[in-house]
């Protein structure tokens, strides 16, 4: 290679309890290059980027910076050596002026007095090199995303970096914005600065990148220039094809039933979707993160307002303006990110399970105490909730555990399942290996017994267990819609990432 | 005081173009509240024409200097993200130290003086380690610190009253004029000027803004933020200490409960503040707006003789209105 290494990592191995991150990683970064680094949720992207910014230490190998070794203790002293990060969160003062947000910390000073002049002068320079356009005096509270953006990127650069690793940098970016980011990285390249580019987005990796690095399951499967691969290729490596289809067997077959028909629905963050859930179904949405389906459940489950389209459930219109609305419509949602949305942390096991019932223990209001802990005592048995007593907090218990009681608990309200809809927000997220099995067979279970079941997950192998049906959305849109005996996990990432794709209707 | 909004070259993205939508709303929020003053001090220059007198400003004037001086103190500390409850508290024992000093120990006024402000540091720094490093919520941290002043007031003086005679050094400073002007005036006017350098134009101020602001942000960039924390709590310590030495002076006795007072209307002064100029940040401009506010109101409701619970209704009215239509438009959340 002729080009300059400027960083390179060989051979790292990271652990954490229970699970080994990276194994073995072979890292290179050149001057004047932009790297993409690819891999699918878990595959060990985050970590080898923490490890090089200084966030963790690796467990075995070594790093050379410019020819020298670098084993930086924190993060302090990885930016000192000249790595700098862009987070997908931004690290701004809302209701200081871009200026003042760009040298936050290396203001120029004349004992204590701020200069403001100075400081506005060296914030141009800066911006300059940058070859955008940016309001220096508005506050930073008053920018789009994408000019929030170029805010932390001007931030970083005071440091002088040589390396830029950008995390997910283009997914709160408009079109616009997002071309504009590009322009500001290909300055970055002439000037001869390595860029280190963690996205999936297929499409942008092709326009943008020079070489990219493919991860899975910890071990680096491929490195290779950009121009030298195809997309099929690249999402056929980012799959784990070890893993045996569990083709489960015989499924009762559908009925014509359908609960829940969606047409043509829109919200925040998606349009025009349409699916159809049948009694007996589960229905499996597949998507990367950001592409609308959470939303869409929302919007279901009347989280959300919809701005068009319509609901039928069980062929009646329906209009969902509250969550409330959607329990009295028999339709349950067990949410993402469950500490946020699914318990209430401080209060018991018993409370959490019994919340949406409570009026089927009350009489004039009063809880009746007795009627509610034995009914949820029956489901903590049935779904084999580990927990030291039902009045223990929900928050000392398992990720696994906790999940089975944001479940449970519309299992407690909706004594008959048929025919009502459960909506699964990353059902196995952040739980153990045996909950997990738990949990697909509950799911299965409940399809089985005539619910209809939609599933949102960012496993494929998760989501071709469970599912009779898939649907893939991409950037807000539905576009692909298949049975799961007709496709294979590549061809679902590859529509979730690549271009759209006529699906076929069923 | 007011930012340039200098017109941006470059087109906004669409996700804010309400904000575009709002640019007549945007010079409302701005400058709405400083509208409302005006026109309260026309309605009562209409209802009580003695209110515009010379004698009526200047009296209203020194009515607000040690309202002023407190609640700039504590705009500081909101500034950097923490309320102080014990303001109040602080200023009364301050008033009852600095006057038991010199009438019943029998100290020279700039030792009483020492004392009463080495009151308000101390408190300050209480306070300002609690929240900074044992990490109390300063909701909970002032209101104990506010608790232990009250405490240490009547243990001071058993809840008297302090009579005696000041030395006139010490009556100048709330009753002495220059000129035409109260002194009490010149000072609270000069501590709101060097609050305001302070928090705009020198870089202690402007981390104690990004402490507030985002203090992940801020510990990012390398901002020590808890030591910015206990910065604010100790401003606004001593800012009470200050108010309650002047409030003294003025009285010309010591009253055990002379400041209690004054948090509920500083408070009301600081939100009211965060309304104007830089709508959602609290910020010195716009508190010397809130202090205006509540005096005017006082004053002139005063001089058309209504009853003085009005003053209280209006008051609250006024502050529920004000903070509505920030929270409306988004501009201050209260997590």
């Amino acid at each position: 290679m002729s080009a300059k290494s400027l960083f390179v990592a060989k051979g790292i191995t990271k652990s954490f309890p229970g699970v080994r991150a990276l194994s073995g990683v072979d890292f290179r970064v050149d001057a004047g290059e932009i790297h993409a680094l690819l891999g699918v949720n878990g595959a060990g992207k985050s970590t080898l980027v923490k490890i090089i910014s200084g966030v963790y230490a690796p467990d075995s190998g070594q790093m050379l910076l410019d020819g020298e070794p670098f084993r930086p203790r924190n993060v302090a002293e990885a930016i000192e050596r000249g790595i700098a990060i862009v987070y997908q969160e931004r690290t701004l003062i809302p209701y200081l002026t871009v200026a003042e947000n760009v040298l936050l910390g290396y203001e120029p000073t004349h004992l204590s007095m701020l200069n403001d002049s100075k400081l506005r002068a060296s914030a141009r320079e800066l911006i300059e090199r940058l070859g955008v356009r940016l309001d220096l005096d508005r506050e930073v509270r008053r920018l789009g995303e994408g000019e929030r953006q170029l805010v932390d990127i001007l931030r970083i650069l005071r440091g002088n970096p040589k390396i830029i690793i950008l995390d997910e940098p283009t997914a709160a970016l408009t079109q616009t914005e997002t071309e504009r980011l590009f322009s500001v990285l290909r300055r970055f390249r002439e000037q001869g600065m390595g860029i280190v580019f963690v996205s999936h987005r297929l499409d942008e990796v092709f326009s943008i990148t020079d070489r990219i690095t493919v991860l899975r399951d910890g071990k680096v499967v491929n490195t290779t220039r950009t121009n030298a691969i195809t997309k099929r290729d690249l999402s056929r490596l980012m799959v784990n094809r070890e893993i045996a289809l569990h083709n489960p067997s015989e499924r009762k077959v559908s009925t014509d039933n359908i609960l829940l028909d969606i047409r043509n629905l829109s919200g925040a963050g998606f349009v025009e979707c349409s699916l159809k859930v049948r009694r007996g179904e589960v229905v499996g949405m597949a998507g990367a993160i950001g592409a609308g389906r959470t939303e869409v459940l929302e919007t279901i489950a009347g989280v959300r307002r919809p701005e068009g389209g319509k609901i039928l459930l069980r062929g009646k219109e329906v209009a969902l303006r509250t969550p409330e609305q959607a329990v009295i419509n028999g339709i349950a949602l067990v949410p993402e990110k469950r500490a946020e949305k699914g318990i209430i942390e401080r209060l018991s096991v018993r409370d959490n399970l019994a919340l949406p019932s409570l009026r089927q223990f009350s009489r004039f209001g009063v809880v009746l105490s007795r009627k509610e802990s034995q009914s949820v005592s029956r489901i903590i048995e049935r779904l084999g909730i580990v927990t030291p007593g039902i009045e223990s907090q929900v928050r000392n218990l398992s990720g696994g555990n906790q999940q089975k009681v944001v479940f449970g608990k519309w299992l407690l309200a909706f004594q008959d399942v048929r025919d009502m809809i459960f909506l699964f927000d990353e059902p196995t997220e952040g739980v153990d290996v045996g909950i997990k099995a738990e949990m697909w067979s509950i799911i299965r279970d409940l399809a089985g017994r005539g619910a209809g079941v939609i599933v949102v997950s960012s496993e494929l192998e998760e989501i071709m267990y469970l599912s009779d049906r898939i649907y893939v959305m991409r950037e807000g849109k539905i576009v692909k819609h298949t049975r799961t005996s007709e496709t294979t996990q590549e061809e679902l990432l590859h529509s979730m990432l690549a271009t759209i794709e006529a699906g076929s209707a069923i | 005081m007011a930012n340039s909004r200098m017109k941006t070259e470059q087109r906004m993205p669409e996700p804010q173009a309400w904000r575009e939508k709002f640019s007549v709303g945007d010079i409302l929020g701005t400058y709405g509240t400083v509208i409302a003053l005006l026109i309260l001090v026309v309605v009562f220059w209409i209802l009580a024409p003695q209110f515009i007198s010379s004698n009526n400003i200047i009296n209203l004037l020194r009515q607000i200097s040690t309202l002023a001086i407190m609640a700039t103190g504590l705009t500081v500390c909101i500034a950097a993200g923490e309320f102080d409850l014990s303001i109040g508290n602080v200023a009364s024992l301050s008033g009852i130290v600095v006057s038991g000093m010199m009438v019943r120990q029998m100290e020279p006024a700039w030792m009483a003086i020492l004392v009463a402000l080495g009151c308000g540091v101390v408190f300050g720094l209480f306070s300002g380690v609690l929240v900074s490093y044992l990490r109390i919520p300063s909701l909970v941290a002032t209101l104990g610190a506010g608790a232990i002043a009250v405490g240490v007031n009547f243990a001071y003086a058993k809840g008297d009253s302090i009579y005696g005679v000041f030395p006139s050094i010490f009556s100048f400073l709330g009753q002495g004029f220059v000129g035409p002007i109260p002194f009490a005036v010149i000072i609270a006017t000069a501590f709101v000027i060097v609050f305001y350098i302070f928090l705009n134009k020198t870089r202690p101020g402007r981390y104690i803004v990004a402490t507030g602001g985002n203090p992940t942000a801020a510990r990012l960039s390398g901002i020590n933020i808890k030591m910015y924390r206990l910065l604010g709590l100790l401003i606004s310590g001593v800012s009470a200490a200050v108010a309650g030495i002047m409030l003294t002076s003025y009285l010309g006795t010591g009253q055990p409960t002379a400041g209690e007072v004054y948090l509920l209307d500083s408070l009301a002064a600081v939100f009211l503040g965060m309304t104007a100029f830089r709508p959602g940040q609290a910020n010195i401009a716009g508190t010397l707006i809130g202090v205006l506010i509540l005096g005017v109101l006082a004053n002139g409701l005063n001089l058309v003789g209504a009853p003085f619970y009005l003053q209280n209704i209006i008051r609250g009215a006024i502050l529920i209105f004000a903070v509505s239509l920030a929270v409306m438009r988004e501009e201050i959340r209260f997590f």
